[in-house]
């Protein structure tokens, strides 16, 4: 095969029906290129050995009686089988697959929801929904950009789990199967975690000692958030003292053989909740100063942002702040009084009682339970965390005991 | 001559095909194109193709609610920020084009599925938010775009590519080349959208213009499409609402949240810095301008009672590309997607598509834009006359105006979508 340049062949490229080659050897295949064609193209000629003479398109005819079939090309299926006495071979125009990755669905757990994008290329389906143990195979489209209220697309109330599907569309392709599983909890399940009622030696440091669950649940671990290392031990500003959970005062604290305090207010006790409800019986034997708090956190693993769903008692009262909310959120008024306090976060709701108020709730924006923090889940007390110098020294010297402590896990 | 187009499932290309004949043989003629055919040489602004038709970038201004704090971001925005430095033809406000100034994001408009498509590959691609699986498959590896095509040469380097074949719009930051190989090109950060191939159907797939991971400007949006055309400002006229870059902002509330309004995904500035309290002054002394700024994403409109023929503060009439800006910002509006250093600035489409068309970056000083704005009207004229942008009269609008409910779009770090 010769290859033969544009510039030997006559004619002004484009507007040519007849190619006069010069240079063609009389017995070899040769094919030309020729470029400058409209549209910045070039064209490839194969050109058969021995041609001559002038050229002329064959019609669909000719064409259709030299290959021995007639090609149909189009999206819709030929009219007829045989056409110029030649069957019809029909193809379909190809094209190339689209490949996308469809997001994770969001998952409501405490509206029983869950929430799809909109997906160019794609659609989430419900596949599948297993409830006590029975699995039944479904196809529910969800509607993406809502929150989809599974047990009424599904009929079935929580708990239950649900498989859903990602579908690609025609002329999509996904670069692997894209299923999600998720249990969808039983927000009614009510189990006490652990129990403290404090009665043990006065003194003890609560570090390290075993919750007694006088009151229900099973005996957990009290451990400090962050502590320094004296004489061997991880110590911290609380004790057991007249069968209460006491804070010491910094100076009790120096006496104790601590060489540090302002950072290391706090005890916590490890429950795995999500969901918790910590009732105890407080005793301020004086008034929180002003501008410091005590902070009590119920902080679930899923939690992203710091140590998640935390409630504090200040000096004006109580206050709320979630992973989703902005912090303070205020929650009862007036100075605090010693007595019971109920803290509660289920799913979207925080809701307090106090000694000197009623029930107050509120609902925030859907908790995150996707990613886990360093702490896991647990129920913590510290007074002196996050805040300026200036209101330390009040809150290391300030005293107050915690009593009767229970800790129940709301929901799952 | 009547060529028949088929496209190959075997070769995955478009065969055009002549079929002729000469003394009983046959043979086919195939015509092959090149990259440009791959990719769309004219002006993405074109009026009756621009891909942001019916998105928010073609919201009607005039039904924007006013926030009550207008004043105080009209005197901010007229401040300029502890940042002025007498860049922008020595004003506010400045226009970042190819041809001079801060060049702004490169977009390219691509057909992937074109036979000549060339393809650059990208790797080491950081995506904030986004998963190794989504980046690699959306941002790494083989990228189309014409061997000529390049990201922004200055600056922050800002590529977009928007493939019609795919409908997959991707964004880049920071776009240099790997170290190990010149050929490959990395970027410091990305984001992308999918959308309905062609592109067409924006206004339904993406009405926000919003990256769906990844953030690659400020306010994490596809703004390329909110920049100034070319064949806009040849025509006269801009159909759109202006996606601008602003001097500096608030990047915080006073609670400490970030300082962000829908169709943003992320929040910008340094004021606080500046502020009494902050740890910097600026060079002229210490900052003493209004201490609450519009945000990123927070729509801005100007009134429509401007005499365009009189600006008190030259009293002269408006320069003509000033004008243009002008009117583009009645009735659409504008919005800040990004952030500059000294001056706000408004952006152009690249110049370097129509250079490689035509020879010559349209933006270039003197050249075919320029003249057209070098009327007998404005001190200086030409395209240096946005200096004279009022951004002491535009009207802001409430945060997050006309966020849907919920709003699915995560920003980087969220993990929830918005629900009001």
């Amino acid at each position: 095969m010769a290859w033969i340049k544009a510039t030997d062949i006559v004619g002004p490229p484009g507007t040519f029906d007849k190619i006069t080659v010069s240079t063609i050897p009389a017995d070899a295949t040769a094919s030309a290129t020729i470029g400058g064609l409209p549209g910045n193209r070039t064209a490839h000629f194969n050109i058969p050995r021995g041609l001559t003479g002038p050229m002329k398109e064959e019609t669909p005819a000719e064409i259709a009686t030299r290959q021995g079939y007639h090609l149909h090309l189009g999206q819709n299926a030929p009219l007829t089988a045989f056409m110029y006495g030649v069957p019809v071979i029909w193809i379909k125009p190809g094209y190339q697959l689209i490949s996308i990755i469809p997001p994770t669905p969001t998952w409501l757990d405490y509206s029983g929801a869950v929430m799809v994008p909109t997906v160019a290329g794609a659609g989430y389906y419900v596949t599948s929904f297993t409830k006590a143990g029975t699995t039944t195979v479904a196809n529910k489209l969800l509607t993406p950009n809502t929150a989809v209220d599974l047990a009424t697309l599904l009929g079935v109330a929580q708990p239950f789990d649900v498989r859903i599907e990602a579908k690609p569309n025609t002329g999509y392709m996904f670069p692997s199967e894209y299923f999600w599983n998720h249990a969808y909890p039983n927000m009614a399940n009510r189990t006490i975690m652990t129990s403290d009622t404090f009665t043990r030696a006065n003194g003890e440091f609560v570090n390290g000692t075993m919750t007694n669950a006088a009151l229900g649940g099973t005996a957990r671990p009290w451990q400090v958030f962050s502590g320094h290392n004296v004489n061997g031990g991880n110590y911290t500003t609380f004790e057991i003292n007249g069968n209460s959970l006491r804070k010491r005062s910094q100076a009790e604290f120096y006496a104790a053989g601590a060489v540090k305090t302002g950072d290391s207010n706090n005890i916590r006790v490890d429950v795995g909740s999500q969901n918790q409800r910590v009732e105890f019986d407080l005793t301020l034997p004086a008034p929180i100063p002003t501008g410091g708090r005590i902070d009590f956190l119920l902080a679930a693993s899923s939690s992203t942002f710091g140590s998640g769903f935390m409630f504090n008692i200040t000096a004006d009262g109580v206050t709320f702040s979630s992973p989703a909310t902005a912090a303070g959120q205020i929650m009862a008024t007036g100075a605090p009084v010693s007595g019971k306090y109920i803290f509660e976060r289920d799913g979207i709701t925080a809701r307090v009682k106090t000694p000197n108020a009623d029930w107050f709730s509120r609902t925030f924006d859907e908790p995150v339970f996707t990613v886990g923090n360093g702490h896991g889940n647990f129920f913590g007390i510290r007074d002196t965390h996050a805040l300026p110098n200036t209101i330390r020294p009040a809150l290391n010297n300030l005293t107050y005991s915690i009593d009767n402590l229970i800790v129940t896990q709301l929901g799952f | 001559m009547t060529a028949s187009k088929v496209y190959s499932t075997t070769s995955w290309a478009w065969e055009y095909t002549h079929r002729y004949q000469n003394d009983g043989q046959a043979w086919v003629e195939i015509l092959n194109g090149t990259e440009d055919d791959a990719v769309v040489l004219t002006s993405a602004f074109n009026e009756d193709t621009y891909m942001g038709k019916g998105t928010i970038l073609q919201r009607p201004a005039s039904s924007m609610p006013v926030d009550p704090m207008t004043p105080t971001y009209q005197e901010f925005m007229d401040y300029v920020t502890p940042f002025r430095w007498g860049s922008g033809f020595g004003s506010k406000t400045s226009l970042n084009t190819t041809a001079f100034g801060t060049h702004p994001i490169h977009m390219y408009v691509v057909d992937s599925h074109h036979p000549e498509s060339n393809f650059r590959e990208f790797a080491g691609v950081f995506v904030a938010g986004g998963s190794a699986a989504t980046t690699n498959h959306y941002l790494n590896g083989p990228v189309p775009l014409p061997s000529w095509g390049v990201p922004a040469q200055n600056q922050d380097r800002g590529l977009a590519v928007y493939d019609k074949g795919t409908g997959i719009m991707r964004e880049y930051f920071m776009v240099t080349s790997t170290t190990s190989n010149a050929a490959v090109w990395k970027s410091t950060g990305a984001g992308y959208s999918v959308n309905t191939p062609g592109l067409n159907n924006l206004a339904t797939d993406n009405y926000a213009l919003q990256q769906e991971v990844g953030r690659s400007n400020i306010a994490g949006m596809h703004n390329s499409l909110g920049f100034i055309g070319i064949a806009e400002a040849l025509n006269r006229k801009i159909n759109h609402a202006l996606c601008f870059t602003v001097a500096s902002l608030r990047m915080t509330n006073d609670d400490g949240s970030y300082r962000s309004s829908w169709p943003s995904r992320g929040a910008d500035g340094k004021l606080e810095r500046y502020m009494p309290g902050g740890d910097l002054v600026k060079p002229t002394g210490p900052y003493d301008g209004p201490i609450y700024s519009p945000a990123h994403g927070q729509w801005g409109r100007l009134p429509m009672d401007i005499d365009f023929n009189h600006n008190p503060r030259t009293g002269a009439p408006y320069p003509l590309f000033c004008q243009l800006v002008m009117k583009a910002a009645q009735q659409y509006g504008l919005v800040a997607t990004d952030t500059n250093l000294f001056v706000h600035a408004f952006n152009t489409e690249q110049g370097t598509t129509f250079k490689h068309a035509y020879g010559v970056d349209p933006w270039t000083t003197g050249g075919v834009i320029d003249e057209i704005y070098k009327g007998p009207v404005g001190d200086g004229g030409g395209l240096q006359g946005i200096r004279e942008f009022p951004w002491h009269l535009v009207e802001w609008a409430p945060m997050d105006w006309g966020r849907p409910n919920p709003d699915m779009n995560l920003h980087p770090g969220q993990l929830m979508p918005w629900r009001g």
